[in-house]
């Protein structure tokens, strides 16, 4: 099983607060591993480790090693810009720019160098469809993004990410503000870009997780407790605090 | 809130199929007695009940089915429910085997009556309940003490239908013994369904799968 991202000892610090302790984990290649866990659990925190997103906090010190392809990503030498082009991020609540959907998803490209028109438009189109949104906003492109609803914008964020081609898509609970229909359409796309891209989503949406992944870590007070196949986790989980946390005993 | 709402629906599902397993034990024991007592009108009783009986069946798969799409359990809630939905449909089952044995005994009157009954059938039926009730039992309890004792009990059912079996020797033809061999024939066929029920109810208690098929085999190969 090739793994895209091994995570190995790491232990991450706010200040006093130690809040990921001992973490080993390996997330395999194109596949969705979903992150499940209370709140305050540290999930969020993990994956935003992933993409170095905690280093603009002061009190942030972690050790340990986070592996993208073998490589440590926390290497003094790693291109902070280069490694959030390779792992992208899909937040809570859809954040498109005030600017037009065609903007929005070309300004990744042109801040990474692409100037070239025809390139940015087909690319552009590419991901839009990739993100299942092409079909619905075809048409006004030049419109500002602020207008669409808040699941197509959740898609045009996801279309943002993908446009850049990124290795690793990170989700944090990317359908907590969406109803019903627009968290199918995301559903239905994360289980589309699976095919292309390794993705970790974290949820609060147990039926969520077991839709969407093929494997499942629970965290609890900074730790994974239990990690595996998410069939086997929902069904046969072998920790009683997985058990208790999945079936709403927990505490 | 969730957890009071599912844990109260599972209870509840929980004593129809307690209700319900001692109904199908009382049939068990009335098809038996109908048979060695040659009671025709009982035997007919049973045969008319069926169906009646056998709605609860439906009534618990609906209600489990309910609880499955709306509640969405995992873990030991979702084992739970399979394995009450596999007991209900064992049961069902059963009673079925409970009006073959009286539609037997009905039968084995037509020719003849007052014929030799082994006391196999009736020890039988015995343990067939036992095994029941401890299978139910354990459900309701999640105890595997219990559910030991019921796989354990299928070794008895299956030696007391050999046992039976070769005394008849080559009297196996005859209507009064061909007759009994069915209605042993059923209470063994009882025993199997109770062990299906038992393979789903242990997963449901300790979330391993554990097939009985080591018991089949070793009763098979003796």
């Amino acid at each position: 099983m090739p793994y895209r991202i091994k995570v190995q000892d790491l232990n991450v610090y706010f200040g006093e607060s130690h809040i990921l302790k001992d973490i080993n984990i390996n997330i395999n290649n194109n596949m969705v591993t979903a992150l499940i866990g209370p709140s305050g659990c540290g999930k969020s925190t993990f994956i935003r480790t992933l993409n170095r997103m905690n280093d603009s906090i002061s009190t942030f010190k972690k050790d340990g090693s986070v592996l993208l392809d073998g490589e440590d990503i926390y290497e003094s030498n790693v291109d902070v810009v280069d490694l959030r082009k390779k792992v992208g991020m899909v937040f809570q609540k859809p954040n498109p720019f005030p600017k037009s959907i065609f903007d929005n998803v070309a300004y990744g490209l042109k801040i990474h160098g692409e100037s070239d028109k025809d390139v940015l438009a087909n690319k552009v189109e590419e991901s839009l469809r990739a993100a299942a949104l092409w079909d619905e906003v075809k048409d006004k492109l030049e419109m500002s993004a602020l207008g669409l609803s808040g699941g197509q914008q959740q898609r045009l964020c996801i279309a943002r990410t993908i446009a850049v081609e990124p290795e690793v898509i990170l989700m944090d609970e990317p359908c907590s503000a969406l109803d019903p229909i627009s968290t199918t359409k995301i559903e239905d796309l994360i289980h589309k870009l699976k095919d292309d891209y390794t993705i970790i989503i974290v949820t609060h949406n147990m039926q969520q997780a077991t839709r969407v992944s093929k494997y499942t870590a629970f965290f609890l007070n900074g730790e994974i407790v239990e990690s595996g196949l998410t069939d086997k986790l929902f069904i046969e989980p072998e920790d009683k605090r997985t058990e208790d946390y999945i079936t709403g005993r927990f505490g | 809130m969730y957890v009071t709402i599912l844990e109260n629906q599972l209870e509840k599902i929980k004593d129809d199929l307690l209700d319900y397993s001692n109904e199908t034990s009382e049939r068990i024991t009335k098809s038996v007695e109908g048979f060695i007592n040659e009671d025709v009108y009982r035997s007919k009783g049973i045969i008319e009940e069926t169906n009646k009986i056998n709605k609860k069946s439906e009534e618990i798969e609906y209600g489990c089915l309910k609880i499955l799409g709306l509640q969405q359990p995992v873990a030991k809630d979702l084992r739970l429910g399979a394995a009450i939905l596999r007991t209900s449909t064992e049961l069902e089952r059963i009673n079925l085997l409970a009006a073959y044995v009286a539609r037997y005994s009905i039968d084995s009157l037509k020719k003849n009556s007052n014929f030799f009954k082994p006391i196999h059938i009736t020890l039988m039926s015995h343990t067939v309940q036992n095994m029941l009730k401890d299978g139910v039992g354990s459900l309701i309890s999640e105890d595997i003490q219990l559910l030991k004792r019921s796989t354990k009990n299928f070794v008895s059912l299956q030696d007391f239908y050999n046992q039976m079996f070769m005394e008849y020797g080559e009297d196996k033809t005859s209507n009064s013994s061909m007759h009994s061999i069915l209605v042993a024939r059923s209470l063994l066929s009882m025993g199997h369904h109770i062990m299906g029920m038992d393979d789903r109810i242990a997963y449901s208690i300790i979330g391993k799968r554990i097939m009985h098929h080591k018991v089949f085999y070793n009763v098979l190969m003796r």
